[in-house]
């Protein structure tokens, strides 16, 4: 599912996702999943409003661009309005948006990053580095601003003259575009905080009215960025994907927004939905303490490793929506590692390991999950009757969302995560994996890893950098406290009239300056 | 025991046939779900197909929401909710029993009893069982059998009470009491005979409750976890494919209905003639 509690700390470190280079995989049952693609003899038609359903909790709907976005729905509305420095892209893990491009310096520590041509607020004003610097400052100010830009101080947030904001970061960072997508929401400077919620942005919707988490936003016909094609956006907010499915396939609206596998597995006999997946949208890796406890020991990591059934948790817990996974976190970097070799199951080794180790066999271990997103607390059942035959006795432990997350997580032994995004190779390894990362979830430390991560960072060369990634990936692969069996598709519906809906995994969903309606 | 207003016919016993063919599809149920685990086709915590995959050769009933045996968790999901019920039935009935006929025979003490009693019937039994279900969280079915135990005691007290208040007021448990006989015989000989058809029938409908209670408490996750195949489990985590796999959730409804309503009729057929409390005894 979406944003949750814990994504506010590290939104805005870039959720999203690197370009998904998969082939795009027809849907089942008759359905077509044209609208991703856009089929090339289609001309893009002007006109229509969408209706789009979208996961969120009236409990938690929120207006400010820099607050905590909880709700999906909340996240998609802001980004319809305001634009982020750069966003996700298809072919490179950073595209440019509000800034037209940027440029690090030798050292890779200061970045200049250029406004875009033309752009300006809903309310006319053009926007200039002051409205830039200003919004970066404010976002830099918010509780979970150190980690949602990190490496950058308020007072390394500069404007150079009208149009060139400069960032200063502490050490050498090439891959600091990444960070400013997907949080970094452009503001008017000096927007009041009793004004936000009607706050002018700059994206290619304005907004016409907002009504309990429900939203209608009509064509910014001055975006800077293109022709917007659709008429309007109408974003109707949604507890449960059940709900959402069914009114889809009533036709109340015409997209239905993450929706997971189940109500796209009910949808397939239906000619006229479109079923869309994105793949490597979603990562529920397991989690085993590295840094003491039972799994302390690389060789019971590895003997757990061999012990699940991938393409069994894949097919069952996402009802085969999914790819296996390969222990290595970003699976949709075109950095990624694709040629180390995939784990298969081998009951027989897992079961050596874990006697070299000296594996206490005779306990049962506490595996802790929660009911978060649809499939986590599956995935938690199923691995445990998995590891069963290798020996080792797990007990699945439901907890409740708000005490997993305060009390199990970064703490326990072993347990369930979940991104729910696919994003980089380094942004992983930055957020949860160097030795000094605020939400080391194994508490891994690493030196060898910490030293690959530096040098993938402060290199400029790209056969250097790229050198440097893969040996990071193997270190990872190898010792890391992550069990990562697959990756979930994102999961869309839609109307048979629309078209070309956004593909990216991740919160590149929700770019639908280029969708049209072909009615 | 039996006896006959002036204005009634006699009624007699029904025959025992009778009593059996309304007494069967409880007891058949108990068989099965006692035998269950044994005839299932499959381990319950194996997939088998699909999540929510529909019924073919290889699962009677389909897939649940991880693509195990559907049937196989049906026929191992009775077991320990039919132990349960059984139990807090069981306990309730003698409990309540006990108590209630002290409170008849002791009318001071009775009067205390049944004022408790009425305080502790407002307070909500679900209400009362999440409670000390989140009290005692690593309780499990323990709790939430105590829960259900303790607050179904008052509900029954009253009802045994007003049944036994008519028996201990007729004359031959004065003269027994005036002879000097104990309390436990009055309890055990004097009234407790002619109470039997109440007590199965409080006996029947605490069993539904029993179920009702645990299936409650399980749906809301209190009780059984999973991957424990528990049929009111089932109902809550097939919810989401019942487009896809309706037998995922509708073969444990219709258990569970079954279930209290073939008790009932058992109980009601077990039960002899009750007397009212104008019968001459």
């Amino acid at each position: 599912m979406g944003v949750t509690r814990r994504q506010l700390l590290w939104a805005g470190a870039g959720i999203g996702a690197a370009g998904a280079l998969a082939a795009c995989s027809s849907g089942k049952g008759g359905s077509t999943d044209t609208a991703a693609s856009g089929s090339a003899s289609e001309q893009p038609r002007s006109g229509g409003t969408l209706k789009v359903g979208a996961l969120g909790k009236a409990s938690a709907v929120t207006r400010d661009p820099h607050g905590t976005q909880a709700n999906e729905s909340d996240y998609l509305i802001l980004s319809l309005v305001y634009d982020t420095l750069t966003v996700p892209g298809d072919r490179t893990n950073t595209a440019p948006r509000l800034a037209a491009g940027w440029k690090p310096s030798e050292d890779l520590k200061t970045w200049r990053f250029t406004v875009a041509d033309g752009a300006k607020f809903h309310d006319g004003t053009p926007v200039t580095a002051d409205d830039v610097v200003w919004s970066l400052k404010r976002l830099r100010a918010t509780p979970s601003g150190a980690s949602r830009l990190p490496g950058i101080k308020p007072e390394g947030i500069t404007a150079e003259d009208a149009r060139t904001v400069v960032l200063v970061s502490d050490y050498a960072n090439a891959d600091l575009p990444l960070l400013t997508r997907l949080t970094t929401f452009v503001l008017k400077k000096g927007t009041g905080d009793d004004a936000i919620a009607t706050a002018p942005g700059t994206g290619p919707f304005k907004l016409d009215w907002f009504r309990d988490g429900n939203a209608r936003l009509v064509r910014n016909d001055d975006w800077y960025g293109g022709k917007v094609l659709l008429d309007a956006v109408e974003v109707s907010i949604f507890e449960s994907p059940q709900a959402m499915a069914n009114a889809l396939l009533a036709g109340q609206i015409d997209v239905a927004s993450n929706v997971g596998a189940v109500a796209a597995r009910t949808a397939e006999a239906r000619k006229d939905v479109q079923i869309l997946r994105r793949p490597n949208d979603m990562a529920m890796p397991i989690v085993m303490r590295t840094a003491d406890g039972p799994f302390a020991d690389p060789r019971v990591r590895e003997a757990l490793r061999l012990a699940v059934d991938r393409d069994a948790m894949v097919k069952q817990v996402l009802s085969g929506y999914g790819t296996v996974g390969n222990d290595v976190l970003g699976t949709g970097d075109p950095a990624f590692a694709k040629d180390l070799p995939q784990r298969r199951r081998d009951l027989d080794k897992a079961r050596q390991l874990l006697a070299e180790a000296g594996f206490d066999s005779a306990k049962t271990y506490d595996l802790l999950t929660t009911e978060d997103i649809s499939g986590l607390a599956e995935s938690a059942t199923l691995f445990a009757t998995q590891v069963r035959e290798a020996g080792v006795k797990i007990n699945v432990v439901k907890q409740d969302s708000k005490i997993f997350w305060d009390a199990s997580w970064l703490k326990a032994p072993l347990y369930t995560t979940y991104w729910g995004t696919n994003d980089s190779v380094v942004f992983f390894a930055s957020k949860t994996m160097v030795s000094e990362s605020g939400q080391n979830e194994a508490g891994w430390k690493e030196p060898s890893f910490d030293e690959a991560y530096r040098k993938a960072l402060g290199t400029a060369d790209t056969a250097e950098r790229a050198t440097a990634l893969h040996r990071l990936q193997e270190i990872e692969y190898a010792k890391s406290g992550y069990l990562l069996w697959g990756m979930a598709d994102g999961i869309d519906l839609a109307g048979a009239p629309v078209r070309n809906l956004p593909r990216l995994p991740g919160y590149g969903r929700v770019q639908l300056e280029k969708t049209w309606l072909a009615r | 025991m039996t006896g006959s207003t002036p204005d009634t016919r006699p009624r007699t016993a029904p025959g025992t046939a009778r009593i059996l063919t309304r007494a069967l599809p409880a007891l058949l149920l108990v068989l099965l779900a006692l035998v269950g685990p044994l005839l299932a086709p499959h381990a319950t915590d194996r997939p088998v197909t699909m999540p929510y995959g529909g019924a073919d050769d290889g699962a009677a009933l389909g897939g649940d929401l991880l693509g195990r045996d559907v049937l196989s968790r049906l026929l191992s999901g009775g077991t320990r909710l039919i132990a349960t019920a059984l139990a807090i039935a069981v306990v309730v009935t003698v409990a309540a029993t006990a108590i209630g006929i002290l409170a008849a025979l002791r009318p001071r003490l009775g009067r205390w009893v049944e004022r408790a009693a009425d305080l502790a019937i407002l307070l909500p039994a679900v209400l009362g069982i999440l409670l000390i279900a989140l009290a005692w969280p690593s309780g499990g079915r323990l709790a939430v059998g105590a829960a259900a135990t303790v607050l179904g005691i008052p509900y029954a007290v009253r009802i045994v009470a007003a049944a036994a208040a008519p028996v201990a007021a007729t004359g031959y448990l004065e003269t027994a009491a005036a002879g000097g006989e104990r309390l436990w015989y009055l309890v055990v000989r004097e009234v407790l005979p002619n109470l039997r058809a109440t007590l199965l029938a409080l006996f029947g409908l605490r069993f539904v409750e029993g179920v009702y209670v645990v299936s409650v408490a399980a749906f809301l996750q209190l009780g059984p976890q999973p991957p424990e195949a528990d049929w009111a489990l089932m109902i809550r985590e097939n919810a989401p494919g019942i487009m896809l796999n309706p037998w995922a959730v509708a073969a444990p409804c219709l258990a569970i209905g079954l279930l209290a309503i073939s008790v009932n009729l058992a109980a009601e057929a077990l039960a002899p003639a009750r007397p009212t409390p104008e019968t001459t005894l």
